[in-house]
């Protein structure tokens, strides 16, 4: 999965916690935000398999204050935003289990949605293959 | 009160036993690593006899027909329908005598080392050492005697089977340490690797993650087995045994993808205010040596992976420390499920489940053959994944583990990166079985929880 290159660490970050923030504002309860993940690690090239200086990124958030009755509406209004901002759904595991995963095609970052079995949600995003913000090709725009 | 075939069906299970026993030096001597072909097939008999005698006081003459025949042969087929019958005892046994492992070949180093340091209250024991020995050795030592051993400078002793994780780690990072600071030789391409997981285990920490050097090797490309979280106190422990382009370099790679399966299972696991079970996450690197892409795939470097690979999951084990055994679980992605296939065939795989990724085949010919019980082996391909594709029309090994005559449990993926080819397949998607928000993932994450995974939709093999 290549993006744009001109992306940047640092823009990548801003669109993942945008991503994240704006799934968590459509929830039908209220809740808090606890990360549980934010790391980056190095990406290789899908088409040739080298290891250049890319690095993919994921931000993850446990979404407290969210009692196990609300977990199906919870899924429900997540999938419906996520459709709705031009995401496609790569796996839906329900009624079989709690997971649905989606991908954004413009620019290929990907986000799931999970409940644990005693009923607590996470959600978690992971970028497409970004430059270190140190790296990026010169006069470039830091756009993910 | 002994029941007279009862009397019976021991003695012939402990001729057995002892006929595995003095097997071990033949085991030694083999360089390839041992055929226990008839040491299993001696033990298989035996136990059916005890069978079939020993409960009821009857003899069931037709059984021991089947079983003589069965055993009688050493043909493939004949072998898989002993190991259908008889393999979860077989392994109980072997795995309580330690006798299905290989001697272990830094022991003998370590042991020597050790013997000439003259340790005052209690010498190790000998180069066939079994991970038990070992770890009764260890547990009489005195700590002063401990801590001296530790800080001896045997460089291999990390690597030793048997000794706590904690240990391990402890003598593995000096270890490591005296590499990187160049105080030890080893290759310039072997050294800036160790370097880079010397920082994934500084970063681990910083993250408040506990890290454990668990086995390191310098040989070859080098690998290492590190573990997040210690498997000796852990309720749970998935060993991670990643694929055929395994070597140092790719550590903090290959240590990112145990990292999301971790973070899956305590995603799955969370439950508010109630303590969750302790998850330990084992990626278990081996060495390739000069590997060439099909000596990989034809599995002819395997001898010196699966006695080791034997001995590190009986080892885990051993050493654990909870009054409940932990619930381990061999995942294995690409290459890594031929060599679990191969290690279950030589030697016995000591896990409660084996769930493979991205197979590219199995030299076994069922899922029985892993020695575990029905069900207990599972099988995960993504749709666009063009080696798991071709291993799935038998190209590259004989069988294909998700096919219904294989008999795993076949969980379901995502579909994949899709490239511009016939059918969309893609050398992309074998590589996104651990996506941290992919389907493959949370499939894997359930299977090493105990748990029963989505199953995957029959589909039909796409064609070219």
């Amino acid at each position: 999965m290549t993006d744009s290159p001109r992306a940047t660490v640092g823009a990548a970050i801003a669109r993942l916690e945008g991503y994240l923030s704006a799934a968590v504002a459509v929830l039908p309860v209220p809740c808090s935000l606890r990360r549980f993940r934010a790391e980056q690690r190095r990406s290789p090239d899908p088409e040739t398999g080298d290891y250049g200086a890319h690095v993919e990124l994921t931000r993850g958030y446990w979404l407290d204050g969210i009692g196990p009755d609300h977990v199906a509406a919870c899924f429900e209004a997540i999938h419906d935003h996520w459709i709705d901002a031009g995401f496609v759904v790569v796996s839906d595991a329900r009624p079989d289990g709690w997971f649905l995963s989606v991908a954004n095609p413009a620019d290929l970052y990907r986000m799931s949605l999970v409940a644990s079995d005693a009923g607590t949600l996470s959600i978690s995003a992971t970028s497409s293959r970004v430059l270190p913000d140190d790296l990026a090709p010169e006069g470039s725009a830091p756009t993910a | 009160m002994t029941h007279p075939e009862e009397s019976a069906a021991t003695a012939s299970i402990r001729g057995a036993v002892g006929a595995l026993q003095a097997s071990r030096q033949a085991w030694h001597d083999r360089s390839g690593g041992f055929d226990e072909t008839s040491a299993r097939h001696q033990l298989a008999l035996s136990l059916a006899l005890a069978e079939v005698t020993g409960s009821s006081g009857t003899t069931d003459l037709a059984a021991i027909d089947h079983v003589l025949t069965a055993v009688g042969a050493a043909s493939r087929s004949v072998r898989a329908e002993v190991d259908r019958v008889f393999i979860v005892e077989i392994n109980r046994l072997r795995a309580a005598l330690g006798a299905s492992l290989s001697p272990d070949r830094r022991w003998r180093e370590v042991s020597g080392g050790l013997l000439r340091r003259q340790l005052a209250d209690s010498p190790p024991p000998g180069d066939l050492a079994t991970v038990e020995e070992i770890h009764d050795w260890w547990d009489a030592l005195s700590p002063e005697s401990r801590e001296h051993i530790i800080n001896g400078g045997e460089r291999w002793l990390g690597n030793v089977d048997g000794l706590p994780v904690e240990v391990r780690d402890r003598c593995n990072r000096l270890h490591l340490k005296a590499l990187v600071a160049g105080d030890r030789p080893v290759s310039k391409r072997v050294r800036k690797a160790l370097v880079k997981l010397q920082k994934e285990l500084d970063e681990a920490r910083e993250a408040g993650l506990d890290a454990y050097l668990i086995a390191l090797e310098t040989t070859g490309f080098g690998a290492a087995t590190v573990s997040y979280n210690n498997p000796d106190t852990s309720d749970r422990v998935p060993i991670f045994l990643p694929g055929g382009g395994c070597k140092l370099e790719l550590v903090d790679l290959q240590l990112a993808e145990a990292r999301n399966l971790l973070t899956m299972m305590e995603r799955l696991d969370a439950s508010g205010d109630a303590k969750p079970p302790t998850n330990a996450v084992v990626l278990r690197q081996y060495l390739t040596g000069k590997a060439v892409p099909l000596e990989v795939l034809k599995g002819r470097q395997a001898s010196d992976i699966t006695g080791p690979t034997c001995r590190l999951l009986h080892g885990l084990r051993v050493t654990h420390t909870r009054p409940e055994p932990s619930y381990n679980v061999l995942v294995t992605h690409s290459y890594g499920s031929v060599l679990a296939g191969m290690t279950a065939d030589e030697h016995a795989i000591s896990v409660d489940r084996v769930a493979t990724a991205g197979a590219p085949g199995s030299t076994l010919d069922e899922a029985s053959q892993f020695g575990l019980p029905d069900g207990e082996v599972f099988s995960g391909r993504i749709a666009h994944d063009v080696l798991a594709w071709l291993g799935q029309l038998g190209f590259v090994h004989n069988v294909s583990l998700d096919r219904p005559e294989f008999g795993a449990e076949v969980y379901a993926t995502q579909a994949g990166t899709a490239w511009p080819t016939p059918g969309g397949f893609s050398y992309a998607a074998h590589f996104e079985y651990f996506h941290p928000e992919s389907l493959s993932l949370f499939n894997l994450a359930q299977i090493a929880r105990g748990r029963q995974p989505i199953p995957a939709r029959l589909e039909a093999v796409p064609q070219l």
